[in-house]
């Protein structure tokens, strides 16, 4: 057997981890005051409450198991994704070097370049590749391309209107979650295809889904639209409803918060849709 | 207190923090795309109307966070039910249950629930390996995918509406699945989890046996925890290394502690521990080898 556990990068002996384990099966009795508030337990992270506040809160911590379950997963949440940017940020140099080498090779060019100048024209490179021969140029690891999304994603949200932002962020988003052909036949026709509803444009918070919906689909449409194969007949085909179902809703969208486009119902699957869309961006 | 909530949403790029949050959470493409969406969704719901509870007390960027954290949960509850894990498995802490919901209830490969609990959420891997082996002792169903996952580990989610992310938390804590779990059968659980080279299947069909000369033990246990009495940073600092793997620096930066004070906290709690296991007369050897005597 084993004569020591390393719980810390330290030597410690297994008495001292079964002496603590033992202590803590103790149930302790819920300290008096209110229990704290998820706002309070966010607050005792940041280290915004007095001393009273935060002696109170702590105490709930400490002795009700239940409050600290809450606060430990705040802890961990927050940290993952402090670890996972501090990730990205140190890792931002030679990503931009990929990137640059990608933009010279690849379908991106135009995306990314219009995306520098704030205006979204996506122009797939002349040539026959389907998306899987770019990926295969592709020189990134699937994490660091993960990365490369969330450096890239340099938009001016919130100085476009708002449902325009939306759309935009949905075009960018399918841009840099596309990784192959295979996958995206795999991932967005079973979306497209499940139980999952069309957001409807009736509630405001279904309206910005139906934008970011919108634009990822545009630009899955775009993709497959400017490929003379049989994928696109067999994508146009399958997803025929969805794009009418997505016209509709987009037509029920009330006049002030419009795209400044209008569809006929009857236009269907094809790919004018995709089109128009893009050409707002 | 009036926060423009749609503003610091986009304006900060939050929604590439959601898509990342939501990639991380659910490896699978399409179920992250899918609770980005639901969290989106939920969170602008009229006028954003969910976050208006907000008040002030706490940085509004770290508030969104941990709500659109929340929401993601949520969208895997009613995607998969509501967790309901066994109190053995609660006693011994937030690790446990997260690592068994992932496994058991969402089946996600084993190798990447020790990856991602060490690598992004900074467990000791020991632990957290040696926490997987014992459940996975405990529930030979988990993981599995040809072997249903019992009624008792879950519960339909059906509220809809009524689905408040504030207090919808985790069944982790006194609504835990009511599973009988004696003190004795906590202490098996550390025991076997301290006892690494020895086989966690076996010790696990031999559970039962090894109870019968334990009565004399939990009662002396419960005169060590009437005696023992720790400050509310001890019990914290013991916690987090002991249940949940932290490591010290870590522990350090969450309290706003110098670098040194986790490692004497833990100490002084040590040494209180100590002397009232001495004054309840047990003999923490007995606890560790609580199973290993049962296989001489």
């Amino acid at each position: 057997m084993k004569s020591k556990i390393n719980f810390n990068g330290n030597e410690e002996q297994p008495e001292e981890s079964a002496a603590a384990l033992t202590a803590l099966l103790k149930n302790y009795h819920t300290p008096e005051g209110a229990s704290p508030t998820e706002e309070e337990l966010v607050a005792f992270i940041d280290h915004k409450l007095d001393d009273i506040e935060e002696a109170r809160v702590k105490s709930h911590i400490a002795r009700d198991k239940v409050v600290y379950n809450r606060w430990i997963s705040q802890v961990t949440h927050l940290q993952s994704l402090e670890k996972q940017s501090v990730h990205s940020r140190s890792n931002s140099l030679p990503i931009f070097h990929k990137i640059a080498n990608f933009l010279n090779s690849t379908w991106i060019k135009s995306a990314m370049t219009a995306a520098a100048a704030g205006v979204l024209i996506l122009v797939l490179t002349p040539g026959q590749k389907n998306i899987d021969d770019y990926y295969t140029n592709f020189p990134m690891a699937l994490e660091e391309m993960a990365n490369l999304g969330f450096q890239a994603k340099a938009l001016p949200f919130g100085k476009k209107p708002t449902l325009i932002a939306a759309v935009e962020w949905g075009v960018y988003k399918r841009v840099q979650t596309v990784l192959s052909e295979e996958k995206i036949r795999e991932s967005k026709w079973r979306f497209l295809t499940s139980s999952k509803p069309v957001p409807t444009s009736q509630v405001s918070g279904d309206m910005i889904n139906l934008a970011v919906e919108i634009g990822e689909y545009s630009i899955l449409q775009h993709t497959y639209c400017r490929q003379n194969t049989i994928a696109r007949d067999e994508f146009l085909e399958a997803t025929n409803q969805y794009t009418r179902s997505l016209i509709t809703e987009m037509n029920r969208i009330t006049v002030s918060e419009k795209l400044g486009i209008s569809f006929n119902e009857n236009s269907s699957a094809s790919c004018k849709f995709s089109e128009e869309i893009l050409k707002l961006l | 207190m009036a926060i423009d909530w749609q503003a610091l949403f986009f304006e900060n790029n939050y929604m590439a923090e959601l898509d990342r949050m939501a990639h991380n959470r659910f490896y699978d493409l399409v179920l992250a795309e899918e609770a980005a969406s639901y969290t989106l969704k939920c969170l602008s719901e009229n006028n954003w109307e969910r976050l208006s509870q907000f008040k002030g007390e706490a940085k509004p960027e770290t508030y969104l966070k941990v709500v659109c954290g929340n929401y993601l949960e949520e969208y895997s509850r009613k995607k998969f039910g509501r967790p309901r894990p066994p109190k053995w498995l609660v006693d011994q802490g937030p690790l446990w249950v997260v690592a068994w919901k992932m496994m058991c209830i969402e089946r996600q490969l084993q190798e990447s629930v020790v990856d991602r609990l060490t690598k992004e959420f900074q467990r000791e891997k020991q632990i957290v390996v040696q926490a997987i082996r014992t459940i996975h002792g405990k529930l030979p169903w988990c993981g599995h995918k040809h072997m249903e996952i019992p009624e008792s580990s879950l519960s339909k989610d059906n509220d809809e509406e009524g689905a408040s992310l504030i207090e919808n938390q985790e069944d982790t804590g006194s609504q835990a699945f009511s599973e009988d779990a004696s003190l004795i059968e906590s202490l098996f659980i550390i025991s076997s989890f301290l006892n690494q080279d020895v086989d966690t299947h076996l010790l696990l069909e031999l559970q039962a046996k090894h109870f019968q000369d334990a009565n004399h033990l939990e009662k002396a246990i419960n005169v060590f925890h009437d005696k023992l009495h720790l400050s509310d940073d001890e019990i914290i600092v013991l916690r987090m290394i002991y249940q949940d793997g932290f490591k010290m620096k870590d522990i350090a930066q969450t309290l706003r502690l110098t670098h040194y004070q986790p490692g004497r906290i833990a100490k002084s709690a040590l040494n209180k521990i100590k002397s009232a296991l001495v004054k309840a007369g047990v003999d923490i050897q007995e606890v560790k080898n609580l199973v290993k005597t049962q296989l001489t």
